[in-house]
């Protein structure tokens, strides 16, 4: 019996993200009849999958102990690339920006871990340079792409009555989850994050494996800027803006910790979706989208309050 | 032996001779750059991110940072706008107030907590930027005290009041910060906080007071802001933590806290101004400008990053 209550306080206790989500969705069920149904679940499932797959990334950066602020103008950079060959060639227009991305996360990674710079200052300096690239790309301006081609499956088709982009972020977040709890690079990631020179001595390149942890992050980056481009066809210098953000709130109020070494993709899921259903939920009841920054920002901080204090308890 | 000390002075002062070299190269360029109203203009465009460049300075020598800073900005200019028609010197002390209020809840949040503010100050960004969108309910607010301008539009012989005002926190804050007890214990936590507690140094609070006196110059920056350009927006301010971040780094104070002075401060904020009006005058576009801070940002970390890993081998 004793047991059993200490599973139930486990529970609590390792998925409070999970039950906190799983209670608004009663309460919200119950008092609001617009956000009970299908169309909106629909519609939740929707929006989520661009900043899904984008917080998968940043996750794997967070474990590795680091963070990256440049996702958002990278996404904005990366959907104009795209779309702006995919006016002449979709096959280009969805190869360049991966072949792009690459680049991006080598660049970041590369200058954090060689020079052992703080990655938060040198991404707030890449989140410039990428974000004034993005619209000098244009001068500023939004382009349109080609509708019509096979170029818009992904963001446009249903299989089975549900979007293609969904399973695309299904999939991504599965391959992340396999790559963090099953494979030996999983397990450097976390050593690197949790003491990354105990890593070095134990013989892990620490950065190596952060490096590539950025450049995954980019990778799927640019799987968003596709899934986005594909669906709405058109670009802008401003897409992605405050991306980063979103990712970060939903990684930490997931329960990942911005301290590195611990964390996992379903808790990240968990946060994608917590905070998609709370901005659900302010718009439903039309509160102002202003409110909805006050919201991350004290999200934000409450999930970080929450972070430091059970990691106290442990080391204690 | 000359030699020595003439490499020492041009250790010490590179920033000057840096600024020194642009200033002599744009001046052969362009008549127009050595002109007493391009200087000026220099000095005008850099004093309202400069006052907070001020704060970032002791803070990041306390050996913390703010990212909230822009936000604050906002924020500040917000209230001063909205607070107009109870006249001018309420406009003025509510902006500050704010200013104050929000470096005092991070100092608060990031002491009493123990959490680092790199990402406190990430959380109150965002909260405070949503707020500023909130209470001018996403317009751009116009003032409404038609006189207030002047708090910008002033000039003492021929100089902007924002100038004078920002030499004038120059001057207060090198004093403080080289003159004093609490600029001593800023030092002493920066350079080594376990230590200064020892030695009867209140930690937490010498902290506090450099988020406090952060969040008050980014107040009054966003109250002068509101009075040149006459209105309040979320969007004012939002490249305003990268610019800040690099003039400081940019004057040679190093992210390891514990040393640093405002002067260097104020010429790494100069070459900034100077940088970016060598780019305007040059016509190089705004998007351009933009890449080049972003990338001016990642050079400085890495020499800093370079420059500190040399001195633990001296």
């Amino acid at each position: 019996m004793e047991k059993k209550d200490n599973k139930l306080v486990n529970i609590l206790r390792n998925q409070s993200q999970l039950i906190i989500l799983i209670l608004l969705v009663i309460v919200f069920s119950v008092t609001t009849p617009s956000f009970r149904t299908t169309g909106n679940f629909l519609n939740l499932l929707k929006q989520v999958t661009v900043i899904g797959v984008i917080s998968c990334g940043m996750t794997l950066v967070v474990i590795s102990g680091c963070l990256d602020l440049s996702v958002g103008s990278v996404f904005s950079l990366l959907n104009l690339v795209s779309i702006s060959l995919q006016i002449n060639n979709n096959f280009l227009g969805v190869i360049m920006p991966l072949v792009i991305a690459v680049f991006i996360g080598f660049f970041n990674g590369f200058i954090v871990t060689k020079f052992k710079v703080n990655s938060i200052i040198v991404t707030l300096g890449s989140l410039s340079l990428f974000s004034g690239l993005a619209q000098l790309v244009t001068n500023g301006a939004i382009i349109s792409g080609v509708t019509g081609t096979w170029y818009g499956f992904i963001g446009r088709e249903k299989l089975l009555g549900i979007p293609v982009h969904v399973y695309v972020f299904f999939i991504v977040a599965i391959i992340s989850q396999v790559l963090l709890s099953n494979t030996a690079f999983g397990r450097k990631i976390k050593y690197v994050g949790t003491n990354d020179s105990a890593a070095e001595i134990a013989g892990i390149k620490s950065g190596r494996v952060r490096t590539i942890a950025f450049i995954i992050s980019s990778l799927f980056v640019a799987i968003a800027a596709l899934i986005y481009s594909s669906r709405m066809t058109t670009a802008s210098p401003v897409a992605g803006a405050g991306y980063e953000f979103d990712a970060i709130t939903a990684v930490v109020i997931g329960g990942t910790s911005l301290a590195g070494g611990k964390g996992s993709i379903f808790k990240t899921i968990i946060g994608v979706l917590l905070l998609a259903l709370i901005v659900n939920i302010l718009t439903l009841y039309n509160v102002m989208y202003s409110f909805q920054n006050i919201v991350k920002g004290i999200l934000i901080i409450i999930a970080i309050i929450i972070d430091i204090r059970v990691r106290r308890r442990i080391e204690a | 032996m000359k030699l020595e000390k003439i490499r020492n002075f041009i250790n010490e002062q590179k920033i000057l001779l840096i600024i020194l070299v642009l200033g002599v190269f744009l001046a052969f360029d362009s008549d127009y750059f050595l002109t007493f109203t391009n200087i000026v203009n220099i000095f005008h465009t850099i004093s309202y991110e400069g006052m907070i460049v001020i704060g970032m300075a002791l803070l990041i020598i306390v050996g913390e940072i703010d990212l909230s800073v822009g936000s604050v900005m906002a924020f500040g200019a917000a209230l001063s706008i909205i607070f107009q028609p109870y006249g001018i010197l309420t406009a003025i002390i509510a902006g500050i107030a704010g200013g104050i209020t929000i470096g005092l809840i991070n100092g608060l949040i990031t002491t009493k907590l123990k959490l680092p503010s790199i990402a406190v100050t990430l959380g109150t960004m965002v909260f405070v930027s949503g707020v500023v969108f909130a209470i001018t309910k996403e317009h751009t607010l116009k003032g409404a005290n038609e006189n207030f301008v002047l708090i910008t539009q002033t000039e003492l012989f021929r100089i902007p009041m924002p100038v004078i005002v920002f030499i004038i926190m120059i001057i207060i804050f090198e004093i403080i910060l080289q003159r004093t007890i609490i600029g001593r214990h800023i030092f002493a936590v920066g350079g080594n906080a376990i230590a200064s507690k020892f030695f009867g140094i209140k930690v937490d609070s010498v902290r506090i007071f450099c988020f406090m006196i952060t969040g008050f110059l980014a107040g009054l920056a966003g109250v002068m802001l509101a009075g040149k350009l006459n209105v309040a927006s979320g969007r004012i301010g939002e490249d305003s933590a990268v610019f800040v971040i690099t003039a400081v780094l940019l004057g040679g104070i190093s992210m390891e806290g514990g040393e640093g002075s405002i002067s260097k401060a104020f010429q790494g904020i100069l070459l900034l101004g100077v940088i970016n009006n060598a780019m305007v005058i040059l016509k190089i576009s705004s998007f351009i400008q933009e890449m080049i801070r972003g990338l001016l940002l990642i050079l400085i970390v890495v020499i800093d990053a370079i420059s500190v890993e040399k001195k633990k081998y001296l």
